[in-house]
């Protein structure tokens, strides 16, 4: 019986979409994965579904290195949209990037839960899961 | 008015003279009460002796208020009762002479009193005072007039009246206190009563006290050592000759030894104790003179000692000049001093004279205006300077040397006044040297600024590369640790096949982002790529070969206007290098509503060379993507062939190269990038 969530994933790297959704599929995490390849893409799916709670996601991984619309971009837009939503959204700020001043940029912003840093093992991701769930923080509604 | 005036000028006690006009004044009244009372001593101090006449008693009262009047009169009005009271007394003296001359009665002897101790003796004119005392009280009422009168000559006649009464007076009580009887003829004097005699000496002698400095009385008031001898000796003489012809007219009147023995014995008697006076006031004498002679020692001393201190300072002086002129010769410092008046040059050390390659000769008594070393106005204004705040201090100026070389110098002067005369000393101190260093450090700043802005740069390009490496590598290795672990788990072939086949393409952006990597680093190594001169048109022509497919298949229109700047000079495969991507990147991000035009132009200003790419094409909205314009694998539109690394590289080439990109765009309407090739 998988998770009654929704998992979104925003990333342009292929190899990374592939090893998150058989991570999520393999503990059974969520209910329904959404996956972008920019952040301008998801930013469209949000404003689309803005009062469909139904289909809005639980939590957000997110790339900061983007074309398009990277992830510092998308969290400008999201802080826009998001006195609209009427739905608790959990952000994860996903990187490879090693680079302090990201890591510092990221503390700055509230919208964001926490930073983490490449390879996503599927153990990681579960723990993740179950600990928002713990807290309360996913199912609200 | 002279005496007071005198009185209160020399500020001499009054009380001498206060006191002896106070003494005649109770004489004269002592004797009146003798008279009026009958009570005879008082008349005559001394019973049966001759008697102080009632109207001698009344002249002595009268002279002493006069004498009192003499001494304090400060106004008219008490000058004239002075005049009034000598009057009175010089008449009575007058009237009573007269009487005795021409042996008449006027009837003023016993006007006042009966005088019945005359009339028992049957004298022939009883009441009447003794001529002597009637010539005395003329010539001091003469006197009196005498001694406040301008004229010095009526001084000095008052002072010798005062004299000769002194005198009679004298003689009188000298009668008196060697008891020389009446019957020895000397009768003009012996008539005199004593105390009237006492009371002339005290009168004529405070009287001639009021004009000391004339006639006899200077003797004893002088400040000479002569005056001082004359006080001492004087006295005393008296008194010895006054006890020798006592004790003489005793041992004669006893007959203890004959007249001729008595003359002899008197005369011995006085040699000796002649003697001892001298030798007393001698010792005095001598004392005094040790005392000066010290005196005298004292102030030699003190003389000597001033001349020494006056010696002291004169070689203080010499030395601190000496010190002076060493320090002008010696200093470093170039020193010179000129006339503040005249501007000419007093005085000039070596260290000067060598900066300015002049001789002293060549230089005193000459101004820096005529040897061209400064220029007059600059003198002025320096003068100016000096004369409103009292100095010049660290001034730059340019001093011209004796060929008129240029010497930077800083200035500093002050003033300094010697024999009344101002004259100006300033200081120089050559920068010339510190100048072309100065010079020297500036260019080096300059070069330093540029290497900066290199570093900068590089740093900037390092920092790039970090991200790149920290992002571009390890997502594709995170991405393999991830396979691997997967491929582990995996129990199905058809699963591991799966997989190998995303290892393969993990595998292929490993290498690709490698070899981009490893490109952009060989720019990076050759900063120094040998530049020639290039014709943009050469250039131009052989990346329109290479792209000639995609310009036929867009249908782009490529306008090239090279003719403000032909030529640039740059490592040749980077000019290709950044054609080719600014030309690809305008016919790949072309607008599908219009045709492509795309307008390349040169131009130069200065040492400057600036390329000009516009295009017609998307555009770009720099408001979200200026930051990551030209960062690695930054894509801006959804692209089939947008790498992100074309404009990545040119950036790279143009920075290394010491140059910039920048660009403007608008979204829908096309972009324009400039390249300036050499930033100087």
């Amino acid at each position: 019986m998988s998770k009654p969530f929704i998992l979104c994933f925003i990333d342009d790297d292929e190899i990374y979409q592939y090893t998150v959704t058989r991570s999520v599929n393999k503990h059974q995490l969520a209910k329904k994965i959404l996956i972008f390849p920019d952040g301008e893409q998801a930013m469209w799916f949000l404003m689309d579904n803005i009062a469909d709670n139904d289909n809005l996601p639980d939590v957000i991984f997110l790339d900061i290195n983007m074309p398009i619309m990277d992830g510092w971009q998308f969290i400008d837009e999201y802080v826009k949209l998001k006195p609209r939503i009427n739905k608790q959204i959990t952000i994860y700020m996903i990187t490879s990037s090693v680079d302090p001043v990201d890591y510092e940029h990221a503390k700055k912003i509230s919208e964001i839960s926490d930073y983490l840093i490449k390879p996503i093992k599927p153990d990681m991701l579960k723990d993740i899961i179950e600990a928002l769930e713990k807290e309360g923080k996913l199912g609200a509604n | 008015m002279y005496i007071p005036a005198n009185h209160h000028n020399l500020q001499r006690p009054l009380t001498p003279f206060i006191g002896s006009a106070i003494f005649l004044i109770i004489l004269g009244i002592l004797s009146i009460i003798g008279w009026l009372l009958h009570v005879m001593p008082l008349t005559s101090v001394v019973n049966n002796y001759v008697t102080m006449k009632f109207n001698a008693a009344l002249c002595f009262m009268l002279a002493g208020i006069a004498f009192m009047l003499l001494i304090k009169y400060d106004t008219l009005f008490l000058k004239i009762l002075f005049y009034f009271f000598t009057a009175c007394f010089g008449i009575i003296g007058i009237v009573t002479l007269s009487q005795e001359a021409f042996t008449y009665s006027a009837g003023i002897d016993q006007f006042f009193v009966v005088d019945y101790n005359s009339i028992a003796l049957h004298s022939s004119s009883p009441g009447r005072m003794s001529p002597a005392t009637a010539f005395c009280f003329t010539t001091l009422a003469i006197s009196f007039l005498g001694i406040g009168s301008v004229s010095v000559a009526y001084r000095k006649t008052a002072q010798v009246i005062l004299h000769v009464i002194t005198f009679v007076a004298f003689i009188s009580i000298i009668g008196y206190l060697l008891k020389v009887p009446n019957a020895f003829k000397f009768v003009f004097f012996s008539s005199m009563a004593l105390n009237t005699a006492v009371g002339f000496l005290v009168i004529s002698v405070a009287a001639s006290g009021i004009n000391f400095n004339l006639g006899i009385t200077s003797l004893f008031t002088g400040v000479g050592i002569g005056n001082v001898v004359a006080r001492k000796l004087f006295p005393r003489m008296v008194i010895i000759l006054l006890l020798l012809g006592y004790i003489s007219i005793k041992i004669e009147r006893a007959h203890y030894v004959n007249d001729e023995l008595g003359v002899v014995l008197s005369t011995v008697s006085f040699i000796l104790i002649s003697l001892f006076l001298l030798w007393g006031t001698l010792n005095e004498m001598n004392a005094l003179e040790q005392k000066r002679t010290n005196a005298e020692n004292e102030i030699r001393l003190l003389n000597k000692n001033l001349e020494d201190k006056v010696l002291q300072r004169t070689n203080d002086l010499k030395q601190s000049n000496e010190r002076f002129i060493k320090i002008l010769n010696s200093s470093p410092t170039c020193i010179a001093i000129t006339n503040i008046q005249t501007g000419k040059y007093v005085d000039i050390n070596p260290a000067l004279l060598e900066m300015l390659c002049f001789t002293q000769d060549e230089v005193i008594g000459h101004t820096a205006a005529e040897l061209k070393i400064i220029s007059a106005e600059f003198r002025l204004y320096m003068v100016d300077c000096l004369k409103k705040q009292g100095y010049i201090k660290n001034e730059e100026t340019v001093l011209k040397d004796k060929y008129g070389n240029d010497k930077h110098c800083m200035l500093s002067a002050e003033i300094l006044e010697y024999n009344n005369e101002k004259f100006m000393m300033s200081f120089v101190h050559n920068i010339t040297e510190l100048k072309i260093i100065e010079n020297n450090l500036k260019e080096t700043k300059q070069n330093l600024e540029v290497l900066t802005d290199k570093l900068t740069n590089q740093n900037k390009q390092l920092l790039s590369f970090a991200h790149i490496i920290s992002h571009n590598l390890r997502s594709p290795v995170a991405n393999l640790n991830l396979l691997i672990h997967f491929y582990k788990e995996s129990t199905s072939n058809e699963d591991r096949n799966d997989l190998w086949g995303n290892f393969d393409t993990v595998v292929d952006h490993l290498n690709i982002t490698l070899d981009e990597l490893l490109e952009t680093l060989k720019i990076q190594e050759d900063v120094e790529k040998e530049r020639e001169t290039l014709s943009f048109e050469t250039i131009f022509n052989s990346v329109n070969e290479t792209l000639v497919g995609q310009i036929r298949e867009s249908g782009a229109i490529i306008k090239t206007d090279f003719s403000k700047c032909g030529q640039v000079t740059y490592p040749k495969i980077y000019l290709e290098s950044i054609l080719l991507n600014l030309i690809s990147n305008a016919i790949k991000y072309r607008s599908p509503d219009r045709v492509p035009e795309i307008m390349l132009e040169t131009s130069e200003i200065g040492r400057e060379v600036t390329l000009t790419v516009q295009d017609n094409g998307l555009g770009i909205d720099l408001v979200r993507h200026a930051k990551n314009m030209f960062g690695m694998r930054k894509t801006f539109h959804r692209h089939a062939e947008a790498k992100g690394l074309g404009l990545f590289i040119t950036k790279t080439q143009i920075e290394a190269m010491g140059g910039e990109i920048s660009v403007e765009s608008k979204v829908g309407e096309g972009t324009k990038f400039k390249v300036v090739f050499n930033r100087k």
